[in-house]
């Protein structure tokens, strides 16, 4: 989900692609949560692939 | 979907009076003709029940809940031999959660004895302070409870039971002091407190009445105890306001009152028939029943009943009220009970619609990160609408997906951070050795160690590490072997610092693993060590030195006539774009297919000459996708590809920018590889940054260029990639030459026709996020107009051939199972 700020979308995710490699990072629980779950697999096969595949037969 | 959890009714009558309790109180009277105490043949069955259950649907662990009535009327010692007679059966099979829920008028130390000793943990309802317990929770005489409870919850409080206090419950009731009442559980020092919305429907409104825009006083008292709670400094779980913050963020919500989770809760009762959650009583006389027994039913036959799997369809199950609500993530359409009216069912808005719109807006604008004194400010990544919307429509420009690449970048940062927080200082030395020449060489040339950092594998290696970090049931130590917070492989940031050091020319020494042989330096190479674990690498001027017991080697990548043991990464070139032929990397190896081993030089001067012609096709005609292109795409992997004339290629979501590719028949497939990978990749980047589908969406769906159903998110990304696939065609049509270019064409009006019926199937789920209709929406603008350009007849009819086969195959697969 996103929250919408006129029309700006706004992530979950915290924007720290500048932060030096020494900087506090602090995550919130509900955050790291999605984290965890975006990359970890998931029961019952319903969650979406973590990797995407093409035989293109072309 | 299977239960997790299930209601077992062992007493169907109770010591109160209370007159909210949706038990005795409301609609449902079904309680008056079931047997009183369950019989230990019932429980036997409840036991075997579950434990097929389980077995059938490989869980690892059910829930089960004591519970009335009020189960405590049962007696300690029955009580007992159900809790022995559940674990005898279920535990062979999976592990078992065993609570009781109770009003605790009666819990003393002989039902606590047992409760410890049987590990059934024990809820308790407590509205608050005694002038608000005082308002229902009365015995029939009208005599207060609060005394009895207190002194119950006092003796939990103890150390002999403290394992065994699971938590408060609390009705609300907006006569009451909310910070009063909230003050008096948080007092008793609970695990949790549990606040609920008293039981109601549009047909038995709130005792407070239907909420309003104007006024909502249940979220205005709830909104009075997270202040309170707020100001306290959060000392105690409270799961609505925890949940709200979850789903707010993307998680997921701990109560079944919030959230789009699916419902996985079955009720058995004292007789054995099997129900649904127990505030459906609520709606009208006979709501809960299913007609079936677990004496003549299995558990799934339950789960397969359609009332049960209404509860299960996540956004798609929700009114179109609150499918357009900006709250429907956190508030899941609030308790399905609340939902009810006569004349509608269940397809309604909460009956505290306006409350639970308040109240999570409420929560939602005091969420702020945790701080500490160095702490950053938290920023959240955005994306403007029209970056959102140009991605959407299937392109991107170098803003666009310059923002996803910061997505990207911060994650890896958020990543490297949680492994530091796991870190050992004695025993993780190598990670920590990397870290800090890492943090150096960011205060010498940050531009060096971003551009390791960025690589696609650094991801990979870091999710690795860190799944592996938290994996539940992993011993401290267990994966080094040494006592260490990280597994062993999280030392190969050592390698990650070394190979920065070396791109900015910095003087560093440092020890660095070596893995089956190998020494590895993302985005620089490998080097032949032959059987170390460790090496010592000193880098220097732009060049390395390596000493280990078997050698020593110097390198200075990119100069001519390396040492034989180094094997550099080599670069694809077209003009001045460049990206890494990447068949070196330790963590390569995540996408489908198995990575290729090292190329030969004639192996790469292959991918060269293709690369050569794929590029320019990219640029003079697919000018749209170059600017996301150049600005993420950084590493071609090779795949290995066992089968002759098998087109492969696959991206990884943890590894953006990479694409992954056996090596094509020619350029101008390479070309049609490249754009759709990446198309895969943007949408991996976007997905990582929002929602665009309801997790609790467990359907799958007909992809056609795929054997197998698929779920909703995937397909979307299917259909993101095919929109390249057709633009692809509908260019190509034009250029190729004769019989070719009908192929091609027939391709176009097969790709479009496809791609535009799952952008529909798509936006017919019900099951998108307001964002994720959004992107749906642009993905429409784009293959709709494709839909009217001409094409020979001749390909057009074999494009609907072509479709009507797969489906038709399809079908023969898939839909007997599906009846």
């Amino acid at each position: 989900m996103a929250a919408v700020a006129g029309d700006t979308l706004v992530s979950l995710m915290s924007d720290n692609h500048d932060a030096p490699l020494d900087a506090n990072v602090f995550i919130e629980s509900a955050e790291y949560a999605r984290l965890m779950r975006g990359m970890a697999p998931q029961d019952g096969g319903s969650a979406a692939p973590v990797v995407s595949a093409f035989n293109s037969s072309i | 979907m299977p239960f997790r959890q299930f209601v077992l009714k062992v007493h169907s009558r109770c010591d109160l009076a209370c007159d909210h309790c949706y038990v005795y109180e409301h609609a449902d009277q079904s309680w008056r003709a079931r047997p009183k105490v369950i019989a230990a043949d019932t429980v036997a069955l409840a036991g075997d029940r579950i434990a097929e259950h389980a077995r059938q649907h490989q869980l690892r662990e059910v829930r089960v809940v004591l519970h009335g009535g009020e189960p405590l009327l049962a007696g300690a010692r029955k009580l007992g031999e159900i809790a022995g007679a559940l674990r005898a059966a279920i535990e062979p099979d999976c592990s078992l959660d065993l609570r009781i829920h109770t009003n605790a008028v009666r819990l003393n130390a002989e039902f606590c004895e047992v409760f410890a000793a049987e590990r059934i943990k024990v809820g308790v309802s407590l509205d608050g302070d005694q002038a608000a317990n005082d308002l229902h929770r009365l015995f029939a005489t009208g005599r207060s409870s609060y005394r009895q409870v207190i002194a119950a919850i006092e003796l939990l409080r103890t150390d002999r039971y403290r394992d065994i206090y699971a938590g408060l419950l609390c009705t609300i009731d907006v006569r009451s002091d909310p910070v009063a009442v909230y003050r008096a559980l948080a007092a008793l020092d609970p695990p949790d407190i549990d606040f609920l919305l008293p039981h109601a429907t549009w047909d038995a409104p709130p005792p407070a009445g239907i909420s309003t825009r104007a006024r909502a006083p249940y979220a205005d008292w709830l909104a009075a105890v997270y202040d309170a709670w707020a100001a306290d400094g959060k000392p105690v779980s409270i799961r609505m306001f925890d949940s709200i913050a979850a789903t707010t963020l993307g998680g997921v919500s701990r109560t079944e009152s919030l959230g789009l989770a699916a419902s996985d809760l079955a009720v058995i009762e004292t007789d054995g028939e099997i129900e649904q959650a127990d505030s459906i009583k609520v709606a009208y006389d006979g709501a809960p029943a299913t007609g079936l027994n677990i004496a003549t039913h299995p558990l799934d036959a339950a789960a397969a009943h359609p009332a049960i799997q209404a509860r299960q369809h996540g956004l798609a199950g929700l009114s179109a009220v609150c499918r357009r609500c900006p709250v429907v993530t956190s508030c899941g359409g609030g308790l399905y009970a609340h939902r009810y009216k006569a004349d509608t069912g269940f397809d309604n808005p909460s009956v505290f619609c306006s409350d639970l719109e308040k109240i999570i807006t409420h929560v939602r604008s005091g969420l702020r990160p945790a701080t500490g004194p160095a702490a950053r400010p938290r920023t959240a990544l955005r994306l403007s609408g029209e970056q959102f919307d140009a991605l959407a429509a299937g392109y991107g420009d170098t803003a666009s997906v310059g923002q996803l690449v910061n997505g990207q970048r911060s994650r890896q940062r958020t990543l490297l951070a949680l492994l530091r927080e796991q870190a050992d200082a004695d025993h993780d030395r190598a990670f920590n050795a990397g870290w800090e020449l890492a943090a150096q060489v960011e205060q010498r040339q940050a531009a060096a160690l971003a551009r390791v950092l960025a690589h696609p594998y650094v991801r990979a290696w870091a999710e690795k590490c860190l799944r592996a970090a938290t994996a539940p049931d992993r011993p401290r130590g267990a994966l080094a072997g040494q006592g260490a917070g990280l597994p062993a492989e999280a030392a190969h940031l050592a390698a990650i610092a070394a190979a920065a050091a070396i791109r900015a020319g910095m003087r560093a020494d440092i020890d660095v693993p070596v893995t089956d042989g190998y020494l590895y330096l993302p985005t620089l190479g490998r080097l032949r060590v032959g059987p170390e674990s460790t090496a010592t690498l000193t880098a220097a001027d732009g060049g390395f030195e390596v000493r280990a017991h078997s050698g020593k080697w110097h390198v200075q990548p990119g100069e001519a006539g390396p040492d034989p043991d180094w094997e550099q990464v080599r670069e694809l070139r077209s003009g001045q774009f460049t990206v890494l032929l990447e068949d070196t990397d330790q963590y390569r190896d995540c996408h489908e297919w198995p990575a290729a081993p090292r190329l030969s030089e004639r192996e790469a001067g292959d991918w060269q000459d293709q690369f050569a012609v794929a590029w320019p096709l990219i640029e003079r005609s697919f000018p749209g996708y170059l600017p996301g292109l150049t600005a993420g795409l950084s590493a071609v992997m090779p795949l290995a590809n066992d089968v002759p004339g098998r087109e492969i290629s696959a991206a990884a979501r943890q590894a953006f920018g990479a694409v992954g590719a056996a090596l094509p028949a020619d350029g101008s497939d390479l070309a049609l590889l490249l754009l759709h990978e990446f198309q895969h990749g943007k949408l991996y980047a976007v997905l990582d940054l929002f929602d665009l589908c309801d997790p609790a969406d467990s359907r799958l769906y007909y992809a056609p260029w795929r054997e197998d159903p698929r779920p909703l998110e995937a397909l979307l990304q299917g259909t993101y990639a095919h929109l390249a696939v057709t633009d692809f065609w509908r260019v190509r049509r034009h250029e190729l030459p004769g019989a070719v270019a009908l192929a091609a064409a027939e391709r176009f009006a097969r790709w479009r026709m496809l791609t535009a019926e799952a952008v529909e199937a798509l936006a017919g789920s019900g099951a998108l996020t307001p964002s994720g209709t959004r992107f749906v929406d642009g993905m429409r603008a784009t293959v709709e107009p494709w839909l009217g350009e001409p094409v020979p007849g001749a390909a057009a009819a074999a494009a609907r051939r072509w479709a009507a086969e797969r489906l038709a195959a399809w079908r023969d697969r898939e839909e007997p199972e599906r009846r």
